[in-house]
Formats: C-alpha cells, sequence, structure tokens
C-alpha cells in the first residue's frame, strides 16, 4: 500500500497540513518537538482507527481547536485506490470513512490499509511486562482478522462482567452466576488462543530469519505460551479448565486463566532475552519482531503494509541501520524519522525529504 | 444563547431522550415553537397518558393499557411457543416479520453484573413460572447477540434444563435479499460457523 497524500487538519500541531508523499520511502526531519512523530501517529490512526500514544482522542486536537481531522489517500499494489478518513470532535464519537462513505463501526476501518510502527518505545516489548507482548500480537491480528478484533472486545467485555462477579460477596449461588460467563470466556478465549497460536507459527520462523537477517549473531527462537495452558484442544477442554479453577478465583477474587495471561517466550540462543538481553540485542529483537509482522501481514493481507520507523536510525549502529534499509522489502512504503536529514540519506538513496519546520509547516525536499 | 427560560428549559428536556444531543434538540424546540397550538397540545397529552396508563402485561410483560396484553389474549396465537425478548419495542421487531405466531415473554433487560442487573432484577423468575404451567412447548430465545445477551440466554437455559421444553436460540446470518458481498466480515464469519444441512 502507497499513501499518495496525507491531509490533517487541527491535528496535533497542525493546523493545516497536506503532503504527498507517493513513494517508496519517505524521510521526515527536522529537530525533535516539531511533530515528526505526530505525522508517523496520523498514518498509524488511519491504518488502526486509534493513536499509539494515547486513548484519548481530545488530547489529538491541536490546542485552541475543536474537531480533528485526518484523511490519507492510498493507492494499491494493483493500482486501485481507496481514501480513509477520521475525525473527532470534542464531546462527540469518533467517526470513520472509507472512500467518502461514513462507516457505522469504527473496527470496520482496521486493517484497510495495514500499519506497522516502530517507535522507541517498543523496547519494552521484550524487556517489558508480558501485556506490552501480547500488544503487539494483538495489533498484528486485529489488522488481519476482523474477527478476532471482536472476540478481543468481546473478552474484555466478559473479564469485566466475571470479576464484578468475583467481587461480589453478598451472591449465595456464584457458581451458577458465574457458569454463562464461564462458558462464554471458554468460547473466546478458546478463539483467541487458536488465532494468536497459528499466528505464531507463522511468525516464529520469519522472526528468526530477520533475526540474523539484521546482523544479530544468536538464534532467536520465539514461543507461544497461552494462559490457558498447553493441554486444551477444545472450547469443551477450556471450559473445564475454568470450572476447575472457579473456587480459586472466588478466592483470589480475579480470572486466573483466559488468554489476558498469555505471554511470548523470547530466547537467544537459549537464554530469556528479558533477563540476559543487552541494549542492541533488545533493539535488534524488537525489529526482528515488527520486520515479521510486516511480513504476517503482507501474506495475510494480500498487500504489503507501510512500515512506519520512528527515530529508529539514530539508535541503531551503522551496520545494523544499513542491514534494516536493506531487510524493507517486505513493506509497501517506508516512513523514517530523524534529526538530520544525512542520517537517513545515507541509508535510503533517492529518499524523498520532507522537513518538519517550525509553526506545524512541512517543507518537500528540505 | 437562550432569551427565554422555558425554551431553554423544553431544550434540556428533549436533550435527555436518546439520540437527540444538542442540535436535534434544538430543531425539535423550534418546531415545537412554529407549530400550531394543538400540535404542542397533543404531543404534552400523549406523553402525560401513556405515563398514567400504560403498564405491563402480567403474563409476558409487554406495554399495554389493560391488564393482559392484545397479544397473550389473541387466541389465533400459539400459545405453546414463548419468544423471549431483552425490551418490549424487540416485539415490534419479530412482529413485523410476520414470520412468528407464538406468545412472547419481555425480561425487561439482560444479566449485567457490572451494572448490577441480577436474575431477579429481570423477569427470568415469571418466565420460569410461566414454563411451570405446563402448556408451553418451546422457548426461542432473541435476546441480543451480545455478551450479555448471550449469558441471559445460557442462564435461562440451564434453569429451563429440568424441564422438557425445547430451548432455541435465534441463528445470526446474512441479511436476506442483500449480497454477499455487502454483509460485513463479522456477520459472513458466524453465519459460516452456525451453518447446517440441506434436508
Amino acid at each position: 500500500m502507497i499513501l499518495d497524500s496525507l491531509r490533517l487538519l487541527d491535528f496535533r500541531n497542525f493546523r493545516e497540513l497536506e503532503i504527498e508523499p507517493g513513494g517508496r520511502c519517505a524521510a521526515i526531519w527536522g529537530p525533535n518537538g516539531r511533530g515528526k512523530t505526530n505525522l508517523l501517529e496520523a498514518i498509524f490512526l488511519l491504518g488502526t482507527t486509534r493513536s499509539h500514544r494515547t486513548r484519548k482522542d481530545p488530547e489529538l486536537i491541536r490546542f485552541g481547536g475543536d474537531v480533528y481531522h485526518v484523511a490519507g489517500s492510498y493507492r494499491r499494489s494493483n493500482g486501485g485506490r481507496m481514501t480513509l478518513s477520521v475525525a473527532y470532535e470534542k464531546g462527540g464519537r469518533k467517526k470513520g470513512r472509507v472512500d467518502g462513505k461514513e462507516v457505522s463501526k469504527m473496527s470496520s476501518l482496521v486493517g484497510r490499509c495495514g500499519v506497522v510502527l516502530v517507535s522507541p518505545e517498543d523496547v519494552e516489548i521484550t524487556k517489558g511486562e508480558p501485556e506490552r507482548r501480547r500488544q503487539f500480537l494483538d495489533l498484528t491480528l486485529c489488522s488481519i482478522d476482523p474477527i478476532y478484533l471482536r472476540s478481543l472486545q468481546e473478552l474484555g467485555r466478559i473479564l469485566r462482567q466475571r470479576s464484578s462477579l468475583l467481587r461480589d460477596t453478598w451472591e449465595p449461588d456464584r457458581a451458577r452466576m458465574l457458569d454463562p460467563w464461564d462458558r462464554q470466556l471458554a468460547a473466546a478465549g478458546w478463539a483467541i488462543t487458536e488465532a494468536r497460536a497459528r499466528a505464531m507459527e507463522e511468525l516464529a520462523p520469519l522472526v528468526e530469519e530477520a533475526y540474523s537477517a539484521l546482523g544479530g549473531g544468536e538464534q532467536l527462537v520465539i514461543g507461544y505460551r497461552p494462559g490457558i495452558g498447553r493441554e486444551p484442544v477444545s472450547e469443551e477442554d477450556v471450559l473445564q479448565k475454568i470450572v476447575a479453577v472457579r473456587d480459586e478465583d472466588l478466592r483470589l477474587r480475579r480470572t486466573t486463566i483466559g488468554p489476558h495471561r498469555d505471554d511470548l517466550d523470547l530466547e537467544l540462543d537459549g537464554r530469556s532475552i528479558r533477563a540476559y538481553g543487552s541494549r542492541g540485542q533488545h533493539r535488534t529483537a524488537v525489529l526482528a519482531l515488527k520486520l515479521a509482522a510486516v511480513r504476517l501481514m503482507a501474506q495475510r493481507l494480500g498487500e504489503e503494509p507501510i512500515l512506519l520507523l520512528d527515530d529508529v536510525f539514530t539508535e541503531l549502529d551503522a551496520s545494523r541501520a544499513e542491514r534494516l534499509a536493506t531487510r524493507l522489502d517486505g513493506a509497501g512504503q517506508v516512513f523514517a524519522t530523524g534529526t538530520g536529514r544525512a542520517e537517513l540519506d545515507r541509508f535510503f538513496p533517492g529518499v524523498e525529504h520532507f522537513k518538519v519546520e517550525e509553526e506545524g509547516r512541512v517543507v518537500r525536499g528540505g | 444563547m437562550f432569551q427565554s427560560p422555558s425554551l431553554e428549559a423544553l431544550v434540556q428536556e428533549l436533550k435527555k431522550l436518546p439520540g437527540v444531543g444538542n442540535k436535534s434538540a434544538l430543531r425539535m424546540a423550534f418546531h415545537l415553537l412554529r407549530a400550531p397550538r394543538e400540535e404542542a397540545e397533543a404531543l404534552a397529552k400523549w406523553l402525560v397518558r401513556v405515563k398514567e396508563r400504560v403498564r405491563l402485561c402480567v403474563v409476558c410483560g409487554n406495554y399495554t393499557e389493560e391488564e393482559t396484553c392484545a397479544l397473550c389474549l389473541d387466541a389465533r396465537r400459539d400459545e405453546s411457543l414463548i419468544c423471549v425478548v431483552e425490551q418490549p419495542s424487540d416485539i415490534y421487531l419479530v412482529e413485523s416479520t410476520g414470520e412468528y405466531r407464538g406468545h412472547y415473554h419481555v425480561l425487561h433487560g439482560a444479566l449485567s453484573p457490572l451494572e448490577g442487573v441480577r436474575p431477579e432484577s429481570i423477569r427470568i423468575g415469571e418466565l420460569v413460572e410461566r414454563v411451570a404451567r405446563g402448556v408451553v412447548k418451546e422457548v426461542i430465545l432473541a435476546t441480543n447477540p451480545n455478551v450479555e445477551g448471550d449469558a441471559t440466554g445460557f442462564y435461562i437455559a440451564d434453569l429451563l434444563k429440568e424441564t422438557d421444553v425445547i430451548i432455541s436460540r435465534i441463528a445470526r446470518g446474512v441479511p436476506v435479499g442483500g449480497e454477499l458481498e455487502f454483509a460485513d466480515q463479522l456477520t459472513l464469519a458466524r453465519a459460516f460457523r452456525g451453518r447446517r444441512g440441506i434436508e
């Protein structure tokens, strides 16, 4: 997918902006604090309906404005065209349009244009809590599978309803009350676990390959650790396990089993990267995960996603950065930010330049 | 912006209605101001009257002005069938299909521990009593296709497990008349999951 034009109105620090990238690689550069990341955020928003930095849409409205508007016009690899837009008015509901037609649910916008973003905070995927690794998987899967997105929303609702019951110690017959929720937890839990397991089977070899191509000398092995355990082979098995831990759940007042407890194991030559990884190894591992996600999305969507690299090159040593630049073939289009023109020129010969100046102005060519 | 406290109060009241925001409330208020006096009086009269006269049918829980609603009294309807819905408005939806000729049971809600909606808060006990009287042969669960509606369905199915009534859940599927191309992916996927053999 190629983003031909991006229009912003009252989004973050941009009052009114239109840029026309169109090529395979675009470099966005300029001093810090001028809104380079905001441009990537807007492209990410069009692909996923939300910002990667905040869940609060009012924060995205330019100071002093009432409505933000983000619109992108895209070109598919077969030449087909598409426009996507997202608008949010203070106090209102977020609205999305596909080819000018308003969608009834924002979720139907997700995955129209696949995006993969790499930001400096992503080092938490390999370093941080399991939640960060689940988020990585969810972000990848939601774009390629609308049913997954729905199951995930349902799971969240089921867990909130269930924990409300678990905390309600006044309820005399909690087992009977829990039953309808447990059955749904089993159904949603099984659906999500199956989807994650299937995706991980495809991702694992891609991650391993990307890591060594990026110049990691070690072997990166990635595995899925389902929160429902490894034994269940059906929804009924899951339900049995949930029912078996009911008393425990009631005592602890939380749901101890389900995909909300999933984790990914990441090992470098057999040692946990989370525990033993160096700074450089974490960075390379995160890039390998993201490049694998790009490949998986390209395979499943039949269209190469857009790759957004936020400040990635400043953090990488020269040899890894060069290897990264040669590994971008799975992506349809790449946007990379950096503080200087030279560092981006080095890795992407022939790149289109967009210089972000003061007061949210962007100059082409720079 | 208002030079009239009455107008402002009217707009505030209209805004409390579901689906009515500031703009719509203003449009309605200005429309009523311009309309003949009788139109506003008729609206006011019926607003008060529904509050005074409309109550729940003692049998099914539908809105009625009698003790028992016309649907429950209609001898042509099949009383061995009960369709369970969350809201009276759902009855009008099912009735508009002309497909169903049985009786109804309105729960007035769905189970939701988060919002404090328990089995006793909705009309589940009344349903069990109706079934216990022995006339009912089949209960069709037509609660909403979301986690709360499904939980309510499972709960009722479990309560009625020991009786010999048939319990069914309405199918979810592709809209008829529409083309597959236009069914959203989720509906299509669920329709596949719930597919049936051709007799």
